[in-house]
Protein backbone atom coordinates (compact mmCIF):
# COMPACT_ATOMS: atom_id res chain seq x y z
CA UNK A 1 0.00 0.00 0.00
CA UNK A 2 2.66 2.06 0.87
CA UNK A 3 4.24 1.81 -1.97
CA UNK A 4 1.23 1.86 -4.30
CA UNK A 5 0.51 5.48 -2.61
CA UNK A 6 4.05 6.44 -3.34
CA UNK A 7 3.88 5.39 -6.75
CA UNK A 8 0.37 7.34 -7.08
CA UNK A 9 1.90 10.70 -5.84
CA UNK A 10 4.86 10.51 -8.24
CA UNK A 11 2.24 9.91 -11.11
CA UNK A 12 0.13 12.99 -10.09
CA UNK A 13 2.84 14.68 -9.49
CA UNK A 14 3.77 14.09 -13.85
CA UNK A 15 7.45 12.72 -12.29
CA UNK A 16 9.33 10.81 -14.63
CA UNK A 17 10.56 8.12 -11.97
CA UNK A 18 6.92 7.30 -11.44
CA UNK A 19 6.23 6.74 -15.16
CA UNK A 20 9.15 4.10 -15.36
CA UNK A 21 7.61 2.37 -12.98
CA UNK A 22 4.30 2.69 -15.14
CA UNK A 23 6.10 1.31 -18.20
CA UNK A 24 7.88 -1.51 -16.78
CA UNK A 25 4.49 -2.43 -15.03
CA UNK A 26 2.05 -1.69 -17.57
CA UNK A 27 3.48 -1.30 -20.81
CA UNK A 28 3.78 -5.20 -21.84
CA UNK A 29 0.16 -5.81 -20.48
CA UNK A 30 -1.36 -2.87 -22.24
CA UNK A 31 -0.13 -3.97 -25.67
CA UNK A 32 -0.93 -7.34 -25.11
CA UNK A 33 -4.52 -6.23 -23.92
CA UNK A 34 -4.64 -3.63 -27.02
CA UNK A 35 -3.73 -6.54 -29.67
CA UNK A 36 -6.67 -8.38 -28.77
CA UNK A 37 -8.54 -5.61 -30.97
CA UNK A 38 -6.08 -6.17 -33.84
CA UNK A 39 -3.27 -8.31 -34.33
CA UNK A 40 -0.20 -5.49 -35.65
CA UNK A 41 2.54 -4.72 -32.88
CA UNK A 42 3.53 -1.36 -34.46
CA UNK A 43 0.06 -0.17 -34.41
CA UNK A 44 -0.69 -1.62 -31.09
CA UNK A 45 2.73 -0.16 -29.36
CA UNK A 46 1.38 3.07 -30.97
CA UNK A 47 -1.65 3.41 -29.50
CA UNK A 48 -0.42 2.30 -26.03
CA UNK A 49 2.36 4.89 -26.12
CA UNK A 50 -0.16 7.65 -26.91
CA UNK A 51 -2.00 6.93 -24.17
CA UNK A 52 0.57 7.51 -21.58
CA UNK A 53 1.72 10.68 -23.62
CA UNK A 54 -1.56 11.98 -23.23
CA UNK A 55 -1.99 10.69 -19.48
CA UNK A 56 1.14 12.37 -19.11
CA UNK A 57 0.06 15.87 -20.54
CA UNK A 58 -3.97 16.03 -19.28
CA UNK A 59 -4.31 17.10 -15.62
CA UNK A 60 -5.60 13.78 -14.52
CA UNK A 61 -5.04 12.87 -10.50
CA UNK A 62 -5.67 9.73 -9.55
CA UNK A 63 -6.80 8.72 -6.02
CA UNK A 64 -5.61 4.94 -6.03
CA UNK A 65 -3.87 2.63 -8.16
CA UNK A 66 -7.48 0.93 -8.78
CA UNK A 67 -7.95 4.14 -10.55
CA UNK A 68 -5.02 4.70 -12.91
CA UNK A 69 -5.34 1.19 -13.53
CA UNK A 70 -9.26 1.37 -14.68
CA UNK A 71 -7.92 4.70 -16.34
CA UNK A 72 -5.03 2.73 -18.72
CA UNK A 73 -7.27 -0.31 -19.81
CA UNK A 74 -9.90 2.16 -20.53
CA UNK A 75 -8.00 4.25 -22.58
CA UNK A 76 -6.23 1.86 -24.46
CA UNK A 77 -9.87 -0.03 -25.36
CA UNK A 78 -11.19 3.51 -26.09
CA UNK A 79 -8.46 4.57 -28.29
CA UNK A 80 -8.40 0.54 -29.93
CA UNK A 81 -11.79 1.00 -30.83
CA UNK A 82 -11.57 4.39 -31.99
CA UNK A 83 -8.78 3.29 -34.17
CA UNK A 84 -10.97 0.45 -35.55
CA UNK A 85 -13.35 2.66 -36.77
CA UNK A 86 -10.54 4.68 -38.56
CA UNK A 87 -9.40 2.01 -40.13
CA UNK A 88 -12.50 -0.61 -40.22
CA UNK A 89 -10.80 -2.60 -42.92
CA UNK A 90 -8.45 -3.36 -40.01
CA UNK A 91 -10.45 -5.36 -38.53
CA UNK A 92 -13.81 -7.43 -38.87
CA UNK A 93 -15.61 -6.37 -35.93
CA UNK A 94 -19.02 -4.78 -36.98
CA UNK A 95 -19.91 -1.08 -36.03
CA UNK A 96 -22.83 -1.02 -38.70
CA UNK A 97 -25.18 -2.42 -35.76
CA UNK A 98 -23.59 0.05 -32.96
CA UNK A 99 -23.61 -2.13 -30.48
CA UNK A 100 -22.81 -1.21 -26.87
CA UNK A 101 -19.52 -1.31 -26.61
CA UNK A 102 -19.40 -3.58 -23.30
CA UNK A 103 -21.31 -6.66 -25.27
CA UNK A 104 -18.62 -6.30 -28.28
CA UNK A 105 -17.19 -9.86 -27.99
CA UNK A 106 -13.48 -10.65 -28.76
CA UNK A 107 -12.15 -14.02 -29.25
CA UNK A 108 -15.31 -14.86 -27.59
CA UNK A 109 -14.13 -13.25 -24.87
CA UNK A 110 -15.96 -10.73 -22.87
CA UNK A 111 -14.09 -7.60 -22.18
CA UNK A 112 -14.03 -8.30 -18.38
CA UNK A 113 -12.73 -12.14 -19.12
CA UNK A 114 -10.23 -10.31 -21.13
CA UNK A 115 -8.64 -7.79 -18.55
CA UNK A 116 -8.92 -10.53 -16.10
CA UNK A 117 -6.58 -12.94 -18.20
CA UNK A 118 -4.14 -9.66 -18.49
CA UNK A 119 -4.28 -8.92 -14.98
CA UNK A 120 -3.56 -11.93 -13.72
CA UNK A 121 -0.64 -12.37 -16.13
CA UNK A 122 0.70 -9.07 -15.39
CA UNK A 123 0.89 -9.95 -11.86
CA UNK A 124 3.15 -12.74 -12.57
CA UNK A 125 4.93 -11.45 -15.30
CA UNK A 126 5.77 -8.18 -13.01
CA UNK A 127 7.01 -10.57 -10.13
CA UNK A 128 9.19 -13.07 -12.20
CA UNK A 129 10.81 -9.94 -13.88
CA UNK A 130 12.20 -9.49 -10.83
CA UNK A 131 14.22 -12.75 -10.64
CA UNK A 132 17.92 -13.47 -11.99
CA UNK A 133 18.26 -14.71 -15.35
CA UNK A 134 18.96 -17.60 -14.09
CA UNK A 135 16.06 -18.41 -11.55
CA UNK A 136 13.63 -16.63 -14.22
CA UNK A 137 14.92 -19.66 -16.31
CA UNK A 138 14.51 -22.56 -13.85
CA UNK A 139 11.07 -21.60 -12.96
CA UNK A 140 9.75 -21.04 -16.70
CA UNK A 141 11.02 -24.40 -17.16
CA UNK A 142 9.51 -26.04 -14.30
CA UNK A 143 5.96 -24.16 -15.05
CA UNK A 144 6.13 -25.85 -18.93
CA UNK A 145 6.11 -29.25 -16.55
CA UNK A 146 9.74 -29.74 -16.76
CA UNK A 147 10.81 -32.29 -13.94
CA UNK A 148 14.20 -31.11 -11.60
CA UNK A 149 16.00 -33.84 -13.49
CA UNK A 150 14.97 -32.44 -16.97
CA UNK A 151 16.27 -29.11 -15.74
CA UNK A 152 19.48 -29.85 -14.81
CA UNK A 153 20.19 -32.13 -17.75
CA UNK A 154 18.77 -29.34 -20.06
CA UNK A 155 21.03 -26.36 -18.25
CA UNK A 156 23.66 -28.65 -17.64
CA UNK A 157 24.05 -28.10 -13.47
CA UNK A 158 22.94 -30.31 -10.46
CA UNK A 159 20.00 -31.49 -9.07
CA UNK A 160 20.52 -30.27 -6.10
CA UNK A 161 21.45 -27.05 -7.69
CA UNK A 162 18.36 -27.03 -9.63
CA UNK A 163 16.43 -27.82 -6.23
CA UNK A 164 17.69 -24.69 -4.07
CA UNK A 165 17.87 -22.18 -6.90
CA UNK A 166 13.75 -23.36 -7.46
CA UNK A 167 12.93 -22.78 -3.64
CA UNK A 168 14.67 -19.41 -3.74
CA UNK A 169 13.06 -18.52 -6.63
CA UNK A 170 9.71 -19.23 -5.46
CA UNK A 171 10.32 -17.45 -1.84
CA UNK A 172 10.97 -14.29 -3.86
CA UNK A 173 7.99 -14.79 -6.03
CA UNK A 174 6.10 -15.42 -2.84
CA UNK A 175 7.23 -12.47 -1.38
CA UNK A 176 6.67 -10.60 -4.35
CA UNK A 177 2.72 -11.08 -4.99
CA UNK A 178 1.83 -11.97 -1.48
CA UNK A 179 1.87 -8.33 -0.53
CA UNK A 180 -1.26 -7.92 -2.80
CA UNK A 181 -2.72 -10.61 -1.48
CA UNK A 182 -1.86 -9.48 2.08
CA UNK A 183 -3.88 -6.58 1.72
CA UNK A 184 -6.21 -7.97 0.14
CA UNK A 185 -7.27 -9.91 2.91
CA UNK A 186 -7.67 -7.54 4.91
CA UNK A 187 -9.46 -5.63 3.58
CA UNK A 188 -11.98 -8.66 2.81
CA UNK A 189 -12.33 -8.66 6.24
CA UNK A 190 -13.91 -4.79 6.97
CA UNK B 1 -14.53 1.89 -12.31
CA UNK B 2 -16.46 -0.56 -10.04
CA UNK B 3 -15.99 -3.18 -12.77
CA UNK B 4 -12.72 -3.12 -12.48
CA UNK B 5 -13.11 -3.73 -8.33
CA UNK B 6 -15.02 -7.16 -9.17
CA UNK B 7 -12.11 -7.65 -11.56
CA UNK B 8 -9.27 -7.15 -8.99
CA UNK B 9 -11.43 -9.20 -7.04
CA UNK B 10 -11.09 -12.26 -8.97
CA UNK B 11 -7.78 -11.78 -10.55
CA UNK B 12 -6.40 -11.96 -6.00
CA UNK B 13 -8.65 -15.21 -5.94
CA UNK B 14 -7.05 -16.82 -8.69
CA UNK B 15 -3.20 -15.71 -7.50
CA UNK B 16 -3.98 -17.04 -3.63
CA UNK B 17 -5.54 -20.31 -5.21
CA UNK B 18 -1.71 -20.64 -6.68
CA UNK B 19 -0.47 -20.16 -3.11
CA UNK B 20 -2.82 -22.08 -0.84
CA UNK B 21 -6.38 -23.26 -0.60
CA UNK B 22 -8.95 -20.60 -0.50
CA UNK B 23 -11.22 -20.37 2.49
CA UNK B 24 -14.82 -21.55 2.08
CA UNK B 25 -15.54 -17.89 1.60
CA UNK B 26 -13.27 -17.04 -1.14
CA UNK B 27 -14.00 -20.12 -3.04
CA UNK B 28 -17.69 -19.16 -2.95
CA UNK B 29 -17.05 -15.98 -4.41
CA UNK B 30 -14.90 -17.33 -6.98
CA UNK B 31 -17.45 -19.83 -7.88
CA UNK B 32 -20.23 -17.80 -8.06
CA UNK B 33 -17.67 -16.26 -10.75
CA UNK B 34 -17.04 -19.67 -12.65
CA UNK B 35 -20.14 -20.23 -12.36
CA UNK B 36 -21.95 -17.20 -14.10
CA UNK B 37 -21.13 -17.96 -17.76
CA UNK B 38 -19.08 -20.58 -20.08
CA UNK B 39 -16.83 -18.07 -21.05
CA UNK B 40 -16.02 -17.70 -17.54
CA UNK B 41 -15.10 -21.48 -17.21
CA UNK B 42 -12.83 -21.76 -19.96
CA UNK B 43 -10.97 -18.86 -18.75
CA UNK B 44 -10.43 -20.24 -15.08
CA UNK B 45 -9.05 -23.20 -16.53
CA UNK B 46 -6.85 -21.68 -19.04
CA UNK B 47 -5.57 -19.26 -16.03
CA UNK B 48 -5.16 -22.37 -14.00
CA UNK B 49 -2.81 -24.45 -16.20
CA UNK B 50 0.59 -23.11 -15.65
CA UNK B 51 1.65 -24.73 -18.49
CA UNK B 52 0.24 -21.47 -20.66
CA UNK B 53 2.22 -19.03 -18.27
CA UNK B 54 5.70 -19.37 -19.76
CA UNK B 55 4.43 -18.68 -23.62
CA UNK B 56 2.23 -15.63 -22.67
CA UNK B 57 5.08 -14.06 -20.26
CA UNK B 58 7.42 -15.10 -23.78
CA UNK B 59 4.37 -13.01 -25.81
CA UNK B 60 4.85 -9.90 -22.96
CA UNK B 61 8.37 -9.96 -23.17
CA UNK B 62 8.32 -8.84 -27.24
CA UNK B 63 6.21 -5.56 -26.23
CA UNK B 64 9.94 -3.08 -25.28
CA UNK B 65 8.56 -1.01 -22.63
CA UNK B 66 12.58 -0.24 -22.01
CA UNK B 67 12.48 1.16 -25.58
CA UNK B 68 8.82 2.65 -25.25
CA UNK B 69 10.11 4.06 -22.02
CA UNK B 70 12.98 6.14 -23.34
CA UNK B 71 10.71 7.21 -26.48
CA UNK B 72 8.44 8.84 -24.10
CA UNK B 73 10.91 10.13 -22.04
CA UNK B 74 12.48 12.33 -24.68
CA UNK B 75 9.00 13.50 -25.57
CA UNK B 76 7.69 14.26 -21.89
CA UNK B 77 11.39 16.33 -21.31
CA UNK B 78 9.84 18.69 -24.29
CA UNK B 79 6.88 19.41 -22.48
CA UNK B 80 8.36 20.07 -19.18
CA UNK B 81 11.29 22.29 -20.42
CA UNK B 82 8.10 24.63 -21.65
CA UNK B 83 6.48 24.12 -19.11
CA UNK B 84 9.54 25.19 -17.17
CA UNK B 85 10.17 28.09 -19.14
CA UNK B 86 6.74 29.42 -18.10
CA UNK B 87 7.63 29.66 -14.13
CA UNK B 88 11.37 30.56 -14.98
CA UNK B 89 11.38 33.11 -12.17
CA UNK B 90 9.52 31.98 -9.50
CA UNK B 91 11.60 27.93 -10.12
CA UNK B 92 14.89 30.22 -9.93
CA UNK B 93 13.91 31.72 -6.64
CA UNK B 94 12.87 28.35 -5.28
CA UNK B 95 15.44 27.00 -6.76
CA UNK B 96 18.74 28.46 -5.96
CA UNK B 97 18.93 27.18 -1.85
CA UNK B 98 18.65 23.98 -3.43
CA UNK B 99 21.47 24.23 -5.91
CA UNK B 100 23.61 25.84 -3.32
CA UNK B 101 22.68 23.06 -1.14
CA UNK B 102 23.17 20.08 -3.31
CA UNK B 103 26.69 21.17 -4.36
CA UNK B 104 28.05 21.52 -0.58
CA UNK B 105 26.27 17.77 -0.20
CA UNK B 106 28.39 16.84 -3.59
CA UNK B 107 31.63 18.59 -2.41
CA UNK B 108 30.80 16.44 0.93
CA UNK B 109 30.28 13.09 -1.22
CA UNK B 110 33.20 13.57 -3.69
CA UNK B 111 35.66 13.55 0.23
CA UNK B 112 33.93 10.76 1.27
CA UNK B 113 34.35 8.90 -2.05
CA UNK B 114 38.42 9.51 -1.64
CA UNK B 115 38.86 7.76 1.78
CA UNK B 116 39.32 3.93 1.31
CA UNK B 117 36.35 2.76 3.42
CA UNK B 118 36.30 -0.63 5.04
CA UNK B 119 34.77 -3.15 2.40
CA UNK B 120 31.81 -5.60 3.33
CA UNK B 121 32.44 -9.10 2.01
CA UNK B 122 29.46 -10.96 3.01
CA UNK B 123 25.92 -10.45 2.75
CA UNK B 124 23.31 -10.89 5.24
CA UNK B 125 19.41 -10.45 4.07
CA UNK B 126 16.94 -8.93 6.26
CA UNK B 127 14.69 -10.44 8.47
CA UNK B 128 11.31 -12.31 6.87
CA UNK B 129 7.79 -13.68 8.24
CA UNK B 130 8.59 -16.05 10.46
CA UNK B 131 7.00 -17.21 13.62
CA UNK B 132 6.06 -19.91 15.91
CA UNK B 133 2.57 -20.47 17.27
CA UNK B 134 2.31 -22.49 20.45
CA UNK B 135 -1.66 -23.80 20.57
CA UNK B 136 -3.50 -23.95 24.17
CA UNK B 137 -2.57 -27.95 24.11
CA UNK B 138 0.74 -26.97 24.18
CA UNK B 139 1.44 -28.10 20.48
CA UNK B 140 3.53 -26.10 18.59
CA UNK B 141 3.41 -25.07 15.19
CA UNK B 142 6.03 -23.20 12.74
CA UNK B 143 3.99 -20.76 10.73
CA UNK B 144 7.01 -20.05 8.14
CA UNK B 145 6.76 -23.54 6.91
CA UNK B 146 2.59 -24.64 7.54
CA UNK B 147 1.71 -21.61 5.05
CA UNK B 148 -1.20 -23.69 4.49
CA UNK B 149 -2.32 -24.11 7.75
CA UNK B 150 -6.61 -23.82 8.42
CA UNK B 151 -8.18 -25.06 11.88
CA UNK B 152 -11.19 -24.83 13.62
CA UNK B 153 -10.49 -24.01 17.28
CA UNK B 154 -13.98 -23.71 18.71
CA UNK B 155 -15.75 -22.61 16.37
CA UNK B 156 -13.12 -19.58 15.87
CA UNK B 157 -11.14 -20.48 12.33
CA UNK B 158 -7.34 -20.14 11.98
CA UNK B 159 -5.90 -18.93 8.82
CA UNK B 160 -2.28 -19.14 7.92
CA UNK B 161 -1.24 -16.80 5.54
CA UNK B 162 1.90 -15.69 3.61
CA UNK B 163 3.13 -12.95 6.21
CA UNK B 164 0.13 -13.42 8.36
CA UNK B 165 -2.04 -15.68 10.83
CA UNK B 166 -5.73 -14.53 11.05
CA UNK B 167 -8.19 -15.95 13.96
CA UNK B 168 -12.01 -15.31 12.22
CA UNK B 169 -15.22 -16.23 14.13
CA UNK B 170 -17.59 -16.92 11.70
CA UNK B 171 -20.89 -16.85 13.35
CA UNK B 172 -21.93 -13.94 16.72
CA UNK B 173 -19.59 -14.74 19.34
CA UNK B 174 -20.33 -16.54 21.98
CA UNK B 175 -19.62 -17.51 25.29
CA UNK B 176 -17.35 -20.08 25.55
CA UNK B 177 -16.95 -21.85 28.84
CA UNK B 178 -13.52 -21.32 29.21
CA UNK B 179 -11.09 -18.77 27.72
CA UNK B 180 -8.34 -20.96 25.47
CA UNK B 181 -5.20 -19.03 24.76
CA UNK B 182 -2.26 -19.56 21.83
CA UNK B 183 0.71 -17.94 21.67
CA UNK B 184 2.93 -16.41 19.35
CA UNK B 185 6.86 -16.09 19.61
CA UNK B 186 8.78 -14.50 16.56
CA UNK B 187 12.76 -14.92 16.91
CA UNK B 188 15.41 -12.76 15.84
CA UNK B 189 15.37 -11.81 12.33
CA UNK B 190 11.32 -12.54 12.15
CA UNK B 191 8.09 -10.50 12.03
CA UNK B 192 4.55 -11.20 11.38
CA UNK B 193 0.87 -9.98 11.40
CA UNK B 194 -1.57 -11.21 13.93
CA UNK B 195 -5.06 -10.66 13.48
CA UNK B 196 -7.26 -11.61 16.12
CA UNK B 197 -10.56 -12.71 16.30
CA UNK B 198 -12.20 -9.35 17.16
CA UNK B 199 -10.49 -8.16 14.05
CA UNK B 200 -7.76 -6.27 15.83
CA UNK B 201 -4.75 -6.44 14.08
CA UNK B 202 -1.20 -7.27 15.73
CA UNK B 203 2.13 -6.41 13.94
CA UNK B 204 4.81 -8.18 15.99
CA UNK B 205 8.71 -7.15 15.62
CA UNK B 206 11.51 -9.46 15.78
CA UNK B 207 12.14 -11.38 19.36
CA UNK B 208 8.58 -11.25 20.58
CA UNK B 209 5.88 -13.18 22.03
CA UNK B 210 2.41 -12.69 22.63
CA UNK B 211 -0.37 -14.60 24.42
CA UNK B 212 -3.82 -13.88 23.49
CA UNK B 213 -7.50 -16.03 23.61
CA UNK B 214 -8.31 -17.86 20.60
CA UNK B 215 -12.06 -15.78 21.05
CA UNK B 216 -12.21 -13.02 23.54
CA UNK B 217 -14.22 -12.69 26.68
CA UNK B 218 -17.99 -10.53 25.74
CA UNK B 219 -16.70 -8.23 28.77
CA UNK B 220 -13.15 -7.25 28.53
CA UNK B 221 -10.42 -8.13 26.01
CA UNK B 222 -6.71 -8.95 27.19
CA UNK B 223 -3.53 -10.17 25.53
CA UNK B 224 -0.05 -10.44 27.07
CA UNK B 225 2.50 -9.01 25.33
CA UNK B 226 5.31 -11.48 26.93
CA UNK B 227 8.29 -9.68 25.59
CA UNK B 228 9.67 -7.60 22.58
CA UNK B 229 7.57 -4.88 20.24
CA UNK B 230 4.16 -4.89 18.49
CA UNK B 231 2.17 -2.46 17.11
CA UNK B 232 -1.85 -2.20 17.52
CA UNK B 233 -4.46 -1.18 15.38
CA UNK B 234 -7.40 -1.62 17.85
CA UNK B 235 -10.95 -2.66 16.72
CA UNK B 236 -13.14 -0.25 18.45
CA UNK B 237 -15.67 -1.88 21.11
CA UNK B 238 -17.59 -0.20 23.55
CA UNK B 239 -18.76 -2.82 25.75
CA UNK B 240 -15.48 -4.41 26.15
CA UNK B 241 -12.17 -2.64 26.56
CA UNK B 242 -8.89 -3.84 25.29
CA UNK B 243 -5.90 -4.40 27.50
CA UNK B 244 -2.50 -4.72 26.90
CA UNK B 245 -0.29 -6.40 29.85
CA UNK B 246 2.99 -6.51 30.20
CA UNK B 247 5.64 -7.59 32.56
CA UNK B 248 5.58 -3.91 34.04
CA UNK B 249 2.57 -1.96 33.33
CA UNK B 250 -1.14 -2.65 31.42
CA UNK B 251 -2.64 -0.40 28.92
CA UNK B 252 -6.17 0.04 28.65
CA UNK B 253 -7.59 1.24 25.53
CA UNK B 254 -11.01 1.51 23.53
CA UNK B 255 -10.36 1.67 20.03
CA UNK B 256 -7.31 3.26 18.60
CA UNK B 257 -3.41 2.24 17.71
CA UNK B 258 -0.20 2.58 19.21
CA UNK B 259 3.48 0.89 19.81
CA UNK B 260 4.49 -0.68 22.32
CA UNK B 261 8.28 -1.67 22.97
CA UNK B 262 8.81 -3.79 25.98
CA UNK B 263 11.99 -5.88 25.48
CA UNK B 264 13.38 -7.42 28.65
CA UNK B 265 16.32 -6.48 27.81
CA UNK B 266 15.80 -2.84 27.55
CA UNK B 267 15.70 -0.66 30.71
CA UNK B 268 13.09 1.63 29.52
CA UNK B 269 9.43 0.33 28.37
CA UNK B 270 7.42 2.52 25.96
CA UNK B 271 3.90 3.23 24.38
CA UNK B 272 3.67 5.56 21.66
CA UNK B 273 0.32 6.75 20.78
CA UNK B 274 -0.82 7.36 16.97
CA UNK B 275 -4.61 7.59 16.96
CA UNK B 276 -7.47 7.52 19.92
CA UNK B 277 -6.90 7.46 23.58
CA UNK B 278 -5.19 4.79 26.35
CA UNK B 279 -4.46 4.97 29.68
CA UNK B 280 -1.45 3.48 31.46
CA UNK B 281 -1.41 1.53 34.38
CA UNK B 282 1.77 0.53 36.37
CA UNK B 283 1.74 -2.78 38.40
CA UNK B 284 1.76 -2.78 42.23
CA UNK B 285 1.47 1.30 41.68
CA UNK B 286 -2.04 3.45 41.92
CA UNK B 287 -0.39 5.48 39.38
CA UNK B 288 -2.26 6.02 36.08
CA UNK B 289 -1.87 8.30 33.13
CA UNK B 290 -3.50 9.03 29.60
CA UNK B 291 -1.82 9.60 26.67
CA UNK B 292 -2.73 11.53 23.65
CA UNK B 293 -2.01 11.30 19.59
CA UNK B 294 2.06 12.08 19.33
CA UNK B 295 2.40 11.25 22.76
CA UNK B 296 5.22 8.71 24.06
CA UNK B 297 4.89 7.41 27.95
CA UNK B 298 8.54 5.90 28.97
CA UNK B 299 8.57 3.96 32.20
CA UNK B 300 11.25 3.39 33.67
CA UNK B 301 13.03 2.60 36.77
CA UNK B 302 12.32 6.06 38.27
CA UNK B 303 8.57 6.05 36.85
CA UNK B 304 6.11 7.08 33.79
CA UNK B 305 7.20 9.96 31.95
CA UNK B 306 5.13 11.46 28.71
CA UNK B 307 6.70 13.60 26.50
CA UNK B 308 5.53 14.61 22.60
CA UNK B 309 7.51 12.71 20.32
CA UNK B 310 7.51 12.43 16.29
CA UNK B 311 5.40 9.03 16.06
CA UNK B 312 6.94 7.82 12.48
CA UNK B 313 9.95 7.28 13.85
CA UNK B 314 8.78 4.83 16.38
CA UNK B 315 6.15 2.78 13.87
CA UNK B 316 8.88 2.83 10.93
CA UNK B 317 9.49 -0.88 11.86
CA UNK B 318 6.00 -1.62 10.71
CA UNK B 319 6.21 0.38 7.75
CA UNK B 320 8.64 -0.85 6.07
CA UNK B 321 11.62 0.98 7.12
CA UNK B 322 14.56 1.55 9.61
CA UNK B 323 14.85 4.51 10.56
CA UNK B 324 17.00 6.08 13.42
CA UNK B 325 16.99 9.79 14.24
CA UNK B 326 20.21 11.29 15.71
CA UNK B 327 20.66 7.80 17.93
CA UNK B 328 23.45 5.75 19.52
CA UNK B 329 25.29 3.35 17.71
CA UNK B 330 24.58 0.83 20.82
CA UNK B 331 20.76 1.80 20.15
CA UNK B 332 20.60 1.09 16.74
CA UNK B 333 22.74 -2.05 16.47
CA UNK B 334 20.34 -3.29 19.32
CA UNK B 335 17.73 -2.90 16.57
CA UNK B 336 19.75 -4.14 13.74
CA UNK B 337 20.75 -7.19 15.68
CA UNK B 338 17.12 -8.16 16.33
CA UNK B 339 16.31 -8.09 12.33
CA UNK B 340 18.86 -9.35 10.57
CA UNK B 341 19.92 -11.85 13.80
CA UNK B 342 23.46 -10.11 13.92
CA UNK B 343 25.68 -10.12 17.18
CA UNK B 344 27.77 -7.01 17.72
CA UNK B 345 31.12 -6.33 19.19
CA UNK B 346 32.88 -3.03 19.79
CA UNK B 347 35.79 -2.46 19.81
CA UNK B 348 36.37 1.18 21.50
CA UNK B 349 33.78 1.32 24.04
CA UNK B 350 33.37 4.90 23.13
CA UNK B 351 31.75 4.22 19.81
CA UNK B 352 28.85 2.99 21.59
CA UNK B 353 27.92 6.32 21.91
CA UNK B 354 28.62 7.82 18.82
CA UNK B 355 25.39 9.31 17.17
CA UNK B 356 23.90 8.54 13.59
CA UNK B 357 20.46 9.03 11.46
CA UNK B 358 19.71 6.41 9.08
CA UNK B 359 16.40 5.89 6.79
CA UNK B 360 16.42 3.06 4.89
CA UNK B 361 13.96 0.30 3.32
CA UNK B 362 13.56 -2.48 5.99
CA UNK B 363 13.90 -5.07 3.30
CA UNK B 364 17.58 -4.32 2.06
CA UNK B 365 20.92 -6.28 2.96
CA UNK B 366 22.62 -5.02 5.98
CA UNK B 367 24.99 -4.06 3.80
CA UNK B 368 22.97 -0.69 2.50
CA UNK B 369 22.35 0.04 6.19
CA UNK B 370 26.44 -0.14 7.56
CA UNK B 371 26.94 1.44 4.13
CA UNK B 372 24.87 4.58 4.79
CA UNK B 373 26.84 4.43 8.31
CA UNK B 374 30.45 4.39 6.73
CA UNK B 375 29.93 7.10 4.58
CA UNK B 376 29.72 9.65 7.57
CA UNK B 377 33.57 8.46 8.14
CA UNK B 378 32.58 8.06 12.09
CA UNK B 379 32.92 4.66 12.11
CA UNK B 380 33.75 1.48 9.77
CA UNK B 381 32.99 -2.10 10.18
CA UNK B 382 33.85 -5.62 9.30
CA UNK B 383 31.76 -8.56 9.08
CA UNK B 384 33.10 -12.11 10.27
CA UNK B 385 30.71 -14.72 9.71
CA UNK B 386 27.00 -13.35 11.94
CA UNK B 387 29.45 -10.97 14.12
CA UNK B 388 29.40 -7.30 12.96
CA UNK B 389 32.98 -5.40 14.62
CA UNK B 390 32.54 -1.68 14.92
CA UNK B 391 36.03 -0.43 14.70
Amino acid sequence: MEKGANILELINQKRIDGYKYLYANFYPSLCSFASSFFKQNDLVEDIVQDVFIRLWRSDSKFNSTRALKSYLYFSVKNACLNSIRDNSKLSDIDFSSDKEIQTIVLEDKSIEQLLIEEEFYRQIHVAIEKLSPERKRIILLSLEGFSNKEIAEELDISINTVKSLKLRAYSVLRKELSWSVLLFLIKMMK
Amino acid sequence: MDRFKQIDKIVKLLLIKRERALTEHEQETLNDWVNESEGNHALYDDLMDETKIPRKLDDLVQFDQQKAFREFERVAKQTKVRKLYRNAFKYAAILIPFVIASWLIIQQNREVKETPIATVVSEIGPGSSKAILKLADGSVVDLEVKKDLIADLDGIVVQNGPKEILYSSQETPQKHEEIQYNEIQIPRGGEYLLILSDSTKVWLNSETSIKYPVAFASNVREVYLQNGEAFFDVKKNKNSPFIVHTSKMAINVLGTSFNIRAYSDEPELTTTLITGKVSIKQLDSDQSSNLLPNQQASLSATGIAIKNVDVNKYIAWKNGRILFEDNTLEEIFKDLSRWYDIDVEFKKPASRQLRFSVDVERYENLSQVLDILELTKKADFNIVENTIIVN
